[in-house]
């Protein structure tokens, strides 16, 4: 039986919920001090870079697998 | 990205059977078997006649793309450095100038001690997987785009593990390397534990990176394709003048997909860009507190 519709998706939830909680935090503390936006930034494409992995992991696997 | 030309699968006998010699009536039905083929159509030839998959490691004809990028950047970069002058004119040089400066003030700022060193390697590393990942989105070069291979993505990957390890090396004495891949406040009897786990920890840096550059590109790839492919087939059912309905919805296709291409493009410089973050990042916990 293919778990595959199951468990993409959850993947895929489990990743955008991750991304938005830093993209939040992210705006929230440019809008309390602009002058740190560089940093933010840095901070921020990081953090996502790390957690894209995973979901992009999922889509590779259901690419090669099926 | 070859949709429009080639759309067409390989019937039961093994015999190619072109996607323009039929109407398409229905372009959802026939959509999975184009994926699969395109999919399967993802393939390079090695040098002895042997076709792999985008996961093998061998000598391929995109190992050739991976060479000639190189060779193609290093010329560049020559002929760009002996036009280099105090105050850059002309748009040509201000362009260069424009992606050294964020490179230096992004992201080898991350390094505390001596960022001035470091510097032309990261350069090096953004500015090659630059133009490695662009030259993956020019149509119709078949086999160039080296890094969607993971054998291409982990070399990489391993020079930078074996540089920041040598650099980490070279500033502190080989002993207090070692000794100072524990961080700081742990109690002398968990020492050799947490060293373990920090080796380890180490260990899975150079595979992460490598999977992410991958990845990056081996999806977005497939995506356009898989965008290119719907387009072609909505394209194919209006001039056919079999579609019926479906004819209204092919210049929302042929516009979606250059918005797709541009978001490539947009990925390609993220994934440069996270792979030079990561090495800076790396280097600096190499030759953290002196």
């Amino acid at each position: 039986m293919d778990l595959t519709p199951i468990g993409y998706p959850l993947a895929v939830i489990g990743a955008a919920m991750g991304i938005s909680f830093l993209g939040q935090a992210a705006a929230k503390s440019i809008a309390r001090q602009p002058e740190a936006g560089g940093t933010i930034q840095t901070v921020f494409i990081l953090g996502a870079a790390f957690i894209e992995v995973l979901c992009l992991l999922a889509f590779v696997l259901v690419i090669l697998a099926g | 990205m070859n949709a429009l030309l080639k759309i067409g699968r390989v019937d039961e006998l093994g015999n190619y059977v072109s996607g323009l010699a039929r109407p398409v009536t229905d372009p959802m039905a026939v959509l999975g078997g184009e994926v699969d083929y395109m999919v399967e159509k993802k393939i390079a030839m090695t040098w002895d006649g042997y076709q792999m998959g985008a996961t093998e490691l061998a000598i391929s004809t995109n190992t050739v793309g991976f060479i000639l990028t190189a060779i193609f950047v290093a010329l560049l970069c020559f002929f760009l450095a002996r036009r280099m002058t105090l105050v850059p004119k002309g748009a040509g040089m201000n362009f260069f100038e424009l992606i050294v400066e964020f490179v230096r003030n992004n992201i080898a700022s991350l390094i505390h001690h001596d960022k001035r060193k470091y510097e032309p390697f990261l350069l090096t590393i953004f500015f090659f997987i630059l133009i490695a990942n662009f030259s993956g989105l020019i149509p119709n070069t078949g086999r160039l785009f080296a890094t969607a291979t993971i054998g291409a993505t982990a070399s990489l990957a391993i020079v930078v593990y074996i540089y920041f390890n040598y650099v980490g090396i070279r500033e502190k004495g080989g002993w207090n390397y070692i000794k100072g891949i524990v961080p700081h406040g742990v109690p002398g009897v968990l020492a050799p534990v947490i060293w373990a786990i920090e080796v380890l920890s180490m260990l899975l840096r150079p595979i992460s990176l490598a999977l992410r550059l991958w990845a990056n590109m081996y999806a977005g790839h497939i995506m356009l394709g898989i965008f290119a492919l719907l387009t072609g087939l909505f394209a194919t059912a209006t001039l056919d003048g079999s579609g019926g309905a479906w004819i209204a919805a092919s210049p929302a296709w042929a516009l979606l997909l250059a918005v797709v291409y541009l978001i490539e493009i947009l990925i390609c410089i993220i994934a440069a860009f996270v792979f030079t973050l990561l090495t800076a990042v790396y280097i600096d916990g190499a030759i953290a507190d002196h």
